[in-house]
């Protein structure tokens, strides 16, 4: 489509001359002195350039509808999982942390089109010539929505909260660099960090939280207290209004939010809606019910682009979907038979049936929403007779001609589980079709989520295969996934480990420049490769699907909400 | 069916209040049973509440720290114990998955149930027995053909079938209409005046009404339609007939009040039925009740939740069934039991 | 339909024309047997006309599933046949039957005069034979998927009811997935009918504190939430069909069993069980005997109706993800899969609610036809 191709265009041009003036921007915030009144300006020069983008790229195909006539209507969006909690503490679903960033609360900073960290609550910062203090500067004008203003006192709380191990934060490994803090004044505070790469990624998805209101809140209490759920007080650019529990969050434009920040949002109130049926979804989109659906089917993408009132777009999401071998058992011990099972797949066709045109056949852990991505690479293309010729190497034969090799005695026939979703039940029936084809049985079993995670994660894995779907960071840290030192831990399912991989991903936090990453990236890449502990079977691309009359919204891996300030309505087009 | 076999005397008063109270007495072990059993089933079954959060980010301390907070890392009978004894203070405990009092989020959710069950148990009896009292008095003639072959039709459909039917009918060849296809309320219903708010939810009722109801209420036409046969053929509506009454005060006030007794027995056996198909009808619909609320607690392990959720269904199915009791012995002064 | 006067052979005496086409004389003659006959005979040879390359596949395909349909054409054809053409094998005066004075005859007369439980068992025995001669009928495989050209296809010459989403003939899979709810259903009914009647005829007969704790036991299972039964069950063992059928077996059975302790108190203190009891019979002998047989008829028209329910209940279950799993198809699952789709692709969800319908209605019919039949105090 022509709007998001010419936005992103003009975004990476206007960035590029935006840097071009403000000197080489840093994506990797270590080492040594910044200047930093140019951060701040390259920061502000970048905002605005990309708002103007966004403008740019929608009026492109309607006429320009004034700055001041944008304002007002009321935007209702949908999407498939709830908003649980507005609390950044407790929160571990991606909806409800979306939305903590963008619309409720204020970040410290936060991640610009290439996920280099942009000022927003603070000003600007200033790393000591040693690399191991970073000074905040916070802006001024910034209120909690209760009146009371945001100093570096709850920039403080909000850490000492975070790192707290009685706290829990989905992720505290954010924070893993950031070691001790101090207040200097009101609107100053420093923290002593060791040196890493995207050292800052963190603040950009962790709000700022109250002191004056949570300050007292044991954390054993933090899960259940009200602020979470229903008076949520934050210092974004929307004021929380009212829930209604099971239907919907609503929000109101804060009128006081700092112009330098964008200022008051174009729309006039917020609504969310959780529709977990895609079919009612459509329907109400089709209708104008709702403005915006965030995570639209793809099988609905052609049906609903066809209809002229309504735009289909979409971007890459840090997400994909892969098959998890448990590698202690056979016959998974063999590498050769991973990599045969790979070869035997027809992922193109998976692609295809679950998600159409939104998805990309994944190679490995690196997709379309890292930069280093090289759609090029695939090492394991649709290739069953290379499968089948591995697999006789490999030791398995059909002896007694019933279609299913055997290696000793022991069928290949092993069990998929999965969690009861019609996408999984999809990719399941074409695996088994196709590993039938080289000679494998496979049978799916589809189990409840809480019953499938314990099978999967406790020390004795009770599984062959499972198939499963996750999200990412962009700034990569896969650490969790394969570290040597916790192969026991719950999340490490496969039970491969690479002395080798793990050096690789202990540098690749630690490194900053982008030709160092991109060969330790490679390298990650091509020993997960080899070994196929997972065989990675697609990228996702998230659909937005919207009416044409709700403008100025753009996606990119950020996530949809990341331009939720820059969202509008065609006058006629309110309610 | 929902028959007492206790005897039930007319003249009600202190007798009445015996058998109510005997009843109520005999409701305790019942519900302590099913919660007990209930409780043991939910944390028999593998997984904890912490299998939502099923993502690599989050670290097991987390997830362990998250286990002790729900108190699981206690042995089951200390779990019980305390759970029951919170529950008999009043207090239900917060919702896991939804970080809120499980008072509350029952008490959001309970009031949409009731008016969508309500509102069907209307349409069910009243169409129902409509329908049923017409085809009875047109019998034999095509109104009664055509209408038993539509009720039977209507009485074989899946619930949540039908309502994709709805669905996909309202969303294209009725799209005219208007009518929303998903929820309770309308985008801006709290910025609505009190009588707008009214239609607003109306609106929104209707599908899901007629997707719950339609099936029972063509049940519930085909036992009316049975009960009144039988009854018209009786000797004392010939009498009525004979001595001169106008048809429609035979068939109203005569054969209709016999034939209607039956038929209000069912009215208990409909209540707990309402309650678990409204589940499929509320996820079809997404309707914000207690059905989608003991689903997605059930999936995600939501041990307060449901169990709240639990005990209530019970405690409606005893009243339920107490009600079609007492319903039946006070409109057949003739009932005796053994 | 003509009016029929009291049964005679059907088909009287049989002309030579009948042994190419049974049951033409008969409806030369004006009986609707010979309609039936003819008419379903006519029907069999032209499908194994039309499908006759896949019966040739049968024969050389080794397989029991291609086994049973090929006998079962065989036999079906067989026992028409037979039934139009058996007065050739019987000598004249052996034609006439007793006129049927049996309580069964007299209610199978009651049962042909219900026009609509003979088209409900039309329907049945329809649907009998399609689900036997599956294998022969169905124009695909129905877990072959083509994922290149044939998905999401709309109902067509080609695939008279269209494609799913991995390009599977929608009409193979609607019949395959008969066989399934249908055998559920079966079974299911059968668990609870069993159960029912067990408990059910204990409580009556023996009264007093059994009787109580055991309509006890029937009330805490029916307030109990069979979501959560059902629910966890399903997560602890894994939802196979066998699992579903115990499951919905064991949600069923309590409204029988007041069903039947209900007639069993009613038949009780009938003069023939007391004197059974004054001859010294077990309480085992006389409740087989006496009064089970006699309380059957509600039972009977329970179970009629009761497949239709299970029927219904084991779509619900699959609708939610609970029930029959893929890739093997279920009319309840064949709906899950298409719910996402219900507007692109109307055609998945609303074919297999139809044929629940259909069938769910043919019990129905049924069953209230046997009750009408069964209980002479019915009115029509």
């Amino acid at each position: 489509m022509t709007g998001p191709s010419a936005l992103w265009s003009v975004t990476l041009s206007v960035l590029f001359l935006a840097a071009c003036d403000a000197g080489p921007p840093r994506r990797a915030d270590t080492g040594s002195a910044r200047d930093s009144a140019s951060v701040e300006q390259a920061g502000r020069i970048a905002a605005e350039a990309y708002r103007e983008a966004v403008v740019a790229a929608d009026s492109a195909a309607h006429e320009k509808i004034s700055e001041s006539n944008r304002y007002g209507g009321t935007i209702v969006v949908a999407g498939r999982n709830d908003v649980l909690t507005l609390n950044p503490l407790v929160s571990t679903d991606i909806e409800s942390v979306q939305h903590q960033a963008h619309v409720l609360f204020t970040t410290l900073v936060r991640s610009g089109p290439e996920f280099e960290s942009l000022p927003y609550l603070a000003r600007e910062w200033t790393i000591d010539p040693e690399g191991d203090r970073i000074t905040f500067h916070l802006r001024d004008d910034v209120y909690w929505h209760d009146g009371v203003p945001v100093t570096a006192r709850d920039v403080a709380f909000t850490w000492q909260r975070v790192v707290d191990p009685e706290v829990p934060f989905f992720n505290p490994a954010y924070f893993d660099a950031w070691e001790a803090v101090e207040v200097l004044d009101e609107h100053t505070v420093r923290f002593t960090v060791r040196p890493r790469s995207n050292l800052l990624y963190g603040w950009a998805v962790t709000a700022i939280i109250p002191e004056h209101i949570l300050g007292d809140v044991p954390p054993s209490e933090l899960a259940d207290h009200p602020f979470g759920t229903v008076n949520p007080v934050g210092s974004g650019p929307f004021r929380f209004v009212e829930r209604i529990p099971g239907d919907r969050w609503v929000f109101e434009a804060n009128p006081d939010f700092p112009e330098d920040l964008g200022g008051r949002p174009y729309a006039d109130r917020l609504v969310y809606r959780q529709i977990p049926d895609d079919a009612v979804a459509d329907a109400a989109l089709r209708t104008g019910e709702i403005d915006l659906i965030v995570d639209a089917n793809p099988a609905s993408a052609q049906r609903l682009s066809a209809d002229s009132t309504l735009v289909v777009t979409s971007f890459p999401a840090a997400e994909y979907a892969l098959i998890a071998w448990n590698t202690r058992r056979d016959p998974f011990t063999d590498p050769s038979v991973r990599r045969a099972l790979t070869l035997a797949m027809d992922r193109e066709s998976i692609v295809d049936v679950v998600r159409g045109p939104y998805g990309s056949v994944s190679a490995g852990p690196v997709g379309p929403w890292h930069w280093t991505y090289d759609p090029a690479w695939e090492p394991f293309p649709f290739a069953p007779d290379s499968a089948r010729a591995l697999l006789e190497q490999s030791g398995w034969t059909d002896e007694d001609g019933d279609g299913v090799r055997e290696n000793r005695g022991v069928p290949l026939r092993f069990e998929l589980f999965f969690t009861p979703r019609q996408a999984w039940m999809d990719v399941s029936t074409i695996v088994q079709a196709n590993l039938a084809d080289v000679g494998a049985a496979v049978e799916p079993r589809a189990r409840e989520q809480a019953s499938l995670v314990p099978m999967v994660t406790s020390p004795d894995r009770r599984f062959d295969a499972f198939l499963v779907s996750w999200a990412r960071d962009v700034p990569l840290d896969d650490r969790d996934l394969w570290a040597c030192d916790r192969v026991d831990d719950p999340m490490q399912f496969t039970g491969w480990c690479h002395p080798e991989l793990d050096a690789v991903l202990d540098s690749m936090q630690f490194v900053s420049d982008r030709e160092s990453l991109r060969r330790l990236t490679r390298r990650y890449e091509t020993l997960v490769a080899d070994a196929q502990p997972y065989t990675f079977l697609y990228n996702v691309e998230t659909v937005l699907a919207r009416r044409a009359g709700l403008r100025g919204v753009s996606a990119d891996a950020r996530g949809a909400w990341a331009s939720v300030t820059e969202w509008w309505l065609d006058p006629e087009a309110r309610r | 069916m929902g028959i007492s076999d206790r005897v039930v005397a007319r003249s009600g008063g202190p007798t009445l209040i015996r058998y109510l109270g005997r009843r109520a007495l005999q409701a305790i072990p019942l519900l302590i049973g099913i919660v007990t059993l209930i409780f043991l089933i939910l944390h028999l079954a593998p997984g904890d509440p912490t299998a939502v959060w099923f993502n690599p980010n989050i670290p097991p301390e987390v997830l362990d720290r998250m286990r002790v907070n729900m108190g699981l890392d206690q042995p089951l009978h200390v779990q019980y114990l305390r759970w029951v004894k919170a529950f008999l203070s009043g207090d239900f405990g917060y919702s896991y998955t939804q970080f809120r009092p499980v008072r509350d989020v029952i008490g959001d959710a309970l009031p949409n149930t009731l008016l969508l069950s309500g509102t069907s148990l209307l349409v069910i009896f009243g169409v129902g027995c409509a329908v049923g009292s017409v085809q009875a008095v047109r019998h034999y003639g095509l109104t009664d053909s055509l209408l038993t072959f539509v009720t039977l039709f209507l009485y074989s459909m899946p619930g949540f079938w039908l309502g994709l039917m709805l669905i996909l009918v309202a969303s294209t060849s009725l799209s005219w209409l208007g009518l929303p296809v998903s929820g309770m309320t309308s985008v801006d219903h709290s910025l609505l005046g009190p009588f707008r708010k009214f239609t607003d939810v109306a609106q929104h009722l209707v599908l899901p009404t007629i997707a719950l109801g339609l099936a029972s209420a063509a049940g519930v036409a085909r036992y009316m339609r049975g009960e009144m046969l039988e009854v018209i053929q009786q000797d004392y509506i010939r009498t009525a007939r004979a001595k001169g009454l106008p048809e429609r005060t035979v068939i109203l006030r005569h054969a209709l009040r016999n034939a209607l007794i039956p038929v209000v027995s069912l009215l208990g056996l409909y209540l707990p039925l309402l309650f678990g198909g409204a589940l499929v009808i509320e996820v079809v619909f997404s309707w914000p009740g207690m059905g989608r609320l003991m689903y997605d607690g059930i999936l995600a392990r939501d041990y307060p939740l449901v169990m709240a959720a639990s005990f209530l269904f019970a405690v409606l199915v005893v009243v339920g069934n107490l009600i079609a009791d007492l319903l039946y012995a006070f409109v057949d002064p003739r009932i005796r039991y053994e | 339909m003509s009016r029929q006067g009291p049964p005679e052979a059907p088909g009287g005496l049989p002309g030579p024309l009948d042994i190419v086409l049974p049951g033409i004389s008969a409806l030369l003659a004006g009986r609707l047997s010979g309609f039936l006959s003819l008419g379903s005979w006519l029907t069999l040879l032209g499908v194994a006309w039309f499908r006759r390359s896949r019966i040739l596949d049968l024969f050389t395909q080794p397989g029991w599933d291609g086994i049973l349909a090929l006998m079962s054409l065989v036999v079906l054809l067989a026992a028409i046949w037979l039934a139009e053409n058996r007065g050739r094998f019987q000598s004249i005066t052996s034609l006439e039957p007793e006129a049927g004075r049996s309580p069964v005859a007299l209610a199978g007369r009651r049962f042909q005069r219900h026009h609509q439980a003979v088209l409900g068992l039309a329907m049945l025995a329809t649907l009998t034979v399609v689900t036997l001669l599956t294998p022969i009928l169905a124009p695909f495989d129905p877990d072959v998927m083509n994922l290149s050209t044939g998905r999401l296809l709309a109902p067509s010459a080609a695939h008279w009811m269209g494609t799913d989403e991995l390009g599977r003939d929608l009409l193979s899979r609607v019949l395959y997935g008969a066989r399934i709810s249908l055998i559920i259903g079966f079974l299911a009914v059968l668990i609870a009918i069993t159960l029912g009647t067990a408990v059910g005829a204990v409580a009556g007969y023996a009264g007093g504190w059994i009787d109580a704790i055991l309509m006890r036991i029937v009330d805490l299972f029916l307030s109990f939430p069979r979501l959560v039964l059902l629910i966890t069950v399903v997560a602890v063992f894994q939802p196979s069909i066998p699992l579903i059928v115990i499951v919905l077996g064991l949600t069923g059975w309590m409204g029988v069993s007041r069903l039947v302790r209900g007639q069993v108190l009613s038949v009780r203190e009938r003069e023939y069980v007391q004197a059974a009891r004054a001859l010294g019979y077990g309480p085992g002998r006389v409740l087989g005997r006496h009064i089970l047989p006699n309380v059957l008829t509600p039972v009977i028209v329970a179970a009629t109706l009761g497949i239709g329910n299970a029927i219904l209940a084991e779509a619900a279950l699959s609708y939610l993800g609970l029930g029959v799993q893929p890739p093997t198809a279920s009319w309840g699952n064949i709906i899950q899969s298409g719910g996402d789709r219900i507007i692109d692709a109307w055609w998945i969800s609303t074919f297999p609610g139809l044929a629940i319908v259909l069938t769910v209605m043919s019990f129905n019919l049924v069953g209230d036809g046997l009750r009408d039949a069964l209980d002479p105090r019915h009115v029509e």
